[in-house]
């Protein structure tokens, strides 16, 4: 009844393969992920022929690549490829993010091979037709207008380029209206068969499936001899992170997304953390989680239990092949936003400065040693853990030992990682608000003197 | 005091044959196919308890349903369901505030909570090995909360938040509001929305909330649902202990039995909109049938399989093929009594909400007229047994569903009719439903447009002014 995970070497002809199994209910899941992701869209490389572009030009083509690949493949057109996988009551996708793209195909067992045969079509044999590539073009454009309706989502959009500036993870997975009218299928053709090959994808399983029924689905329909992706050389993005301003010039940065009619501001806080594998980073997240990573946390009680300005108040850490951010989030009332960004300015900075009290570690420790059970509840749970950890070249033991290394973080070692990587100086806020508004109060908030502000208006970019 | 067995009942899911069959005709005496068993249980006190012990994750979901919902609000007092929900957050006799989510938080659980018109439910996702912190606290909060003005106050910050979230600033929240707003006359509950108006938000007093407390949050209004990694007769145990001594309360009179029947709906109701939108959007809803109907598995499979997916008919001519809209998507309200089955589209730029309307029109009318295709009946009905179980993955998945189906539609048994009822539905089912329900005259419909700059810029000026 029990998920298990059985440790096998390969044999010299099987894939490796992470294999999570759940034989409780008649699902599984196949899962292909690209190691190449939509960071790669800001040097896209002299292979495709694009010549010097400015920054950003390219923003989205790995998205529109890899989605136009699920549209059309294995010579069926994308209606046939569509009514396929909903006559067998399954799930073909594609989903792009900035560190990997994801190709699944998820169906009851019965039906699983043949889920993977249109996966694999997908992901080796897109017909990446012109007329298809037009269609995407033209829905994609519009997303950005649908976008532009959740408030959520264009904070989201503004303050990952505020905060990340020339990092490739600035930009956009969905693109720009401009580097939307640049994407060609030519170019989609080049990028395909520079990145879709053998050693830049990993593969993966969970549910009912026994290993050597899953190492036999791949076989058949992804690693065979007659269906294998080509060899070729694995091209890596640079995520270095972006260089650091020089103390001199260091100060807060705010970005109000101007929306008429606006009740409520969305605002975004942040810098950039350390890296998941960076020394500092399971002592910040003790940290972090503290501050901000439950209901019960610093944040939530003085801004939502005490003072009721905001339905939601919340700091994550960040965790990718790159560094990524430490974001705060709260939506305050538009009267009462001057007084809640003032407000969280100043728990960010007692945080950073005055540190926690033993109690609120212990009990932070306590809560992410305990959660864990929950992050590994399902096999699909442990399939995603475990994949995203070899994509960010973690270690696998992560899994299993994730509370052991939360144990062992001590007081000395969060109060280091604090002082290294929290710079209350050097904020970037973003809020999606009535300019008119809140300009006034924002002009009344002391930490923000010395700010450099910036309005935009929501429907530019 | 020892708790009476209502009934038993496998949790057969590792096979996708029809397991109303593996069950037999006699509901309550299945046997075990897989091993896991379903129980329910009654206190003395006339709590019920759903325990279901499945050893796949070293984990447990504690849920208790209540049987009160935005349904039992009344003119004027919107929106109390969901603010007490808040309300239960804070302190209890023996608790100070915030202690609730603090105990369960330090052993690395989570807890939550929802208000809908039928229902109100708290939820507690916690290690195997809290299960005695889950009822302990749970059964606190149902007979010893405390409740102060200061609460009260910040819980109405907070709920005025969460509205201006959900539904001032977001269109589509804006838009389900007015919608059951306009299809249901006022006086009937589902004519305002389960966050509460407004002004009724800014009203509502500490009175409000201890009579509603006192009124409902009873051990015979509850049903306790436990799945994970329990021992059966040891988690029974811990709940007689701490929730035999509740007392029963007397609820209101012709408490949760069914609406009265309203009268049809004699002619289509519209309403437009202007908003700081990219494109036009649309809204509308049909009276539908009671989540418990036969009729209701028929129209929510009709929805499913005209929009449902990238195969579907409407959704393929209207985003794939015209290209004139980004999405479109249907449901049918779960409710235990009649509601609607409402559509959803956000148009593309330069095509207009009434276009999509008349071609939608064309399909529902087509529907009605020649039926649907049976290569669609199949496709439909394959995807939705899959949807069935994935919704059964987790502890707390399996708890939210047999919470649900036991407070809506009575039973939670008749959750395992799900996969039957799918294998058995006919295009001649689907087509009836249509021409019984798809009627124009019973729809209620609602435009968005974009404010014109022009009309934007004029606005600014006067308010500058």
């Amino acid at each position: 009844m029990a998920a298990t995970s059985k440790k096998k070497q390969p044999s010299s002809t099987q894939a490796k393969l992470i294999l999570e199994q759940n034989h409780s209910l008649p699902l599984c899941r196949v899962q292909v992920t690209l190691r190449t992701g939509a960071a790669s869209d800001a040097k896209p490389g002299p292979e495709l022929g694009l010549g010097k572009l400015p920054d950003g030009a390219m923003a989205g083509l790995c998205n529109y690549v890899t989605e136009l690949q699920r549209r059309g493949a294995g010579g069926k057109t994308r209606a046939q490829l569509e009514d396929a996988i909903d006559a067998l009551g399954a799930s073909v996708q594609v989903l792009c993010w900035h560190d990997s793209v994801l190709f699944e195909a998820m169906a009851l067992k019965e039906h699983i091979d043949a889920a993977c045969a249109i996966l694999a079509d997908v992901l080796a044999r897109p017909d990446f037709s012109q007329s298809e590539s037009d269609k995407l073009r033209r829905e994609l454009d519009a997303n950005l207008d649908d976008l532009r309706d959740d408030d959520g989502s264009l904070a989201g959009r503004f303050f990952a380029r505020a905060l990340y500036g020339s990092h490739p993870y600035a930009l956009p997975v969905g693109g720009t209206h401009d580097s939307i009218a640049r994407y060609r299928v030519d170019l989609a053709r080049t990028w395909f068969s520079h990145h879709l090959v053998a050693g830049n994808v990993v593969y993966g399983v969970s549910g009912a499936l026994g290993e050597d029924e899953a190492q036999a689905l791949l076989a058949r329909h992804f690693t065979g001899a007659a269906k294998a992706l080509p060899a070729g050389p694995v091209r890596d993005v640079d995520l270095s992170p972006p260089p650091v301003a020089k103390k001199a010039r260091r100060r807060l940065r705010v970005v109000v997304v101007d929306k008429p009619n606006r009740t409520q501001s969305q605002i975004y806080m942040g810098q950039l953390a350390p890296h998941w594998r960076d020394a500092h980073y399971l002592p910040l997240l003790v940290s972090t989680t503290a501050f901000g990573g439950t209901f019960t946390a610093r944040l939530m009680d003085e801004v939502r239990v005490k003072r009721g300005l905001s339905y939601g108040a919340s700091a994550r850490l960040g965790q990718g092949r790159g560094v990524r951010g430490l974001v705060v989030h709260v939506m305050p009332s538009a009267e009462q936003t001057g007084e809640t960004l003032e407000l969280i300015l100043r728990l960010y900075r007692e945080w950073a400065e005055g540190g926690l009290r033993p109690e609120e570690v212990a009990f932070s420790k306590g809560y992410l040693q305990k959660s864990h059970a929950f992050t590994i509840q399902t096999a699909d749970d442990r399939l995603a853990l475990r994949t995203r950890l070899l994509l960010c070249d973690m270690p696998q033991g992560y899994v299993t030992d994730f509370p052991e290394r939360i144990a062992a973080v001590d007081e000395k070692a969060i109060r280091q990682a604090m002082d290294a990587c929290l710079h209350p100086d050097e904020l970037v806020v973003t809020l999606v608000a009535t300019a008119k508004n809140v300009l006034p109060q924002l002009a009344k908030i002391a930490a923000l003197k010395n700010a450099e502000i910036e309005v935009l208006p929501f429907d530019s970019y | 005091m020892s708790a009476e067995l209502l009934s038993e009942f496998p949790f057969a899911m590792t096979s996708t044959e029809p397991i109303a069959a593996k069950a037999g005709k006699k509901r309550g005496k299945g046997s075990a196919t897989d091993g896991l068993m379903l129980r329910m249980y009654k206190l003395g006190n006339g709590l019920r308890v759903l325990l279901l012990a499945d050893p796949s994750a070293p984990v447990l979901a504690y849920q208790t349903w209540f049987r009160v919902g935005s349904r039992h609000e009344q003119e004027g007092k919107t929106g109390l369901a969901h603010l007490f929900e808040h309300l239960m957050f804070n302190e209890t006799e023996h608790l100070p505030a915030g202690e609730f989510d603090r105990q369960i938080e330090r052993q690395g659980g989570s807890t939550n909570a929802a208000t809908w018109v039928d229902w109100t439910y708290y939820q507690d996702d916690l290690p195997k090995s809290e299960l005695e912190l889950a009822v302990r606290l749970e059964a606190e909060r149902m007979q010893h909360l405390v409740i102060q003005r200061h609460q009260v106050e910040s819980e109405r910050g907070v709920v005025i938040s969460e509205r201006r979230l959900r539904v001032d600033d977001d269109v589509d929240g804006f838009m389900s509001e007015e919608l059951f707003r306009l299809a249901f006359d006022k006086g009937h509950p589902y004519h305002w929305p389960t966050i509460g108006w407004m002004r009724d938000i800014k009203r509502l007093s500490l009175r409000d909330a201890m009579a509603f407390y006192r009124t409902f949050y009873a051990p015979n209004n509850a049903l306790l649902v436990v799945v994970g990694d329990i021992d059966e007769k040891q988690t029974l145990s811990l709940i007689e202990k701490h929730y035999g001594p509740i007392p029963a309360q007397a609820l209101p009179k012709g408490h949760y039995q069914p609406l009265a029947d309203r009268k049809p709906q004699a002619a289509e109701r519209r309403a437009l909109f202007k908003k700081p939108v990219q494109s036009d959007k649309l809204l509308m809803g049909y009276q539908a049938p009671a989540f418990s109907s036969d009729e209701h598995v028929w129209l929510d499979f009709l929805s499913e399989l005209l929009m449902g997916s990238h195969s579907s008919p409407i959704h393929r001519d209207l985003v794939v093929e015209r290209e004139i809209a980004t999405s479109i998507g249907g449901s049918v309200t779960p409710f235990r009594d009649r509601g609607l089955w409402e559509i959803s589209a956000s148009l593309k730029r330069g095509h207009t909400a009434e276009e999509l309307l008349s071609l939608f029109d064309a399909h529902v009318e087509r529907v009605k007229k020649e039926g649907v295709r049976s290569d669609d009946v199949e496709r439909t009905r394959a995807r939705l047994l899959t949807e069935f179980y994935t919704g059964m993955r987790t502890a707390h998945g399996k708890a939210a569903q047999l919470g649900e189906f036991d407070t809506v539609a009575g039973d939670y048994r008749t959750l395992f009719d799900v996969p039957a009822q799918l294998r058995a539905v006919t295009a001649d089912q689907l087509q009836a439903v249509a021409r019984t329900y798809l009627l124009p005259e019973r729809r209620t419909l609602l435009i968005v447009r974009p404010e014109t700059p022009a009309r934007r810029k004029a606005a600014q000026q006067v308010e500058r002014a």
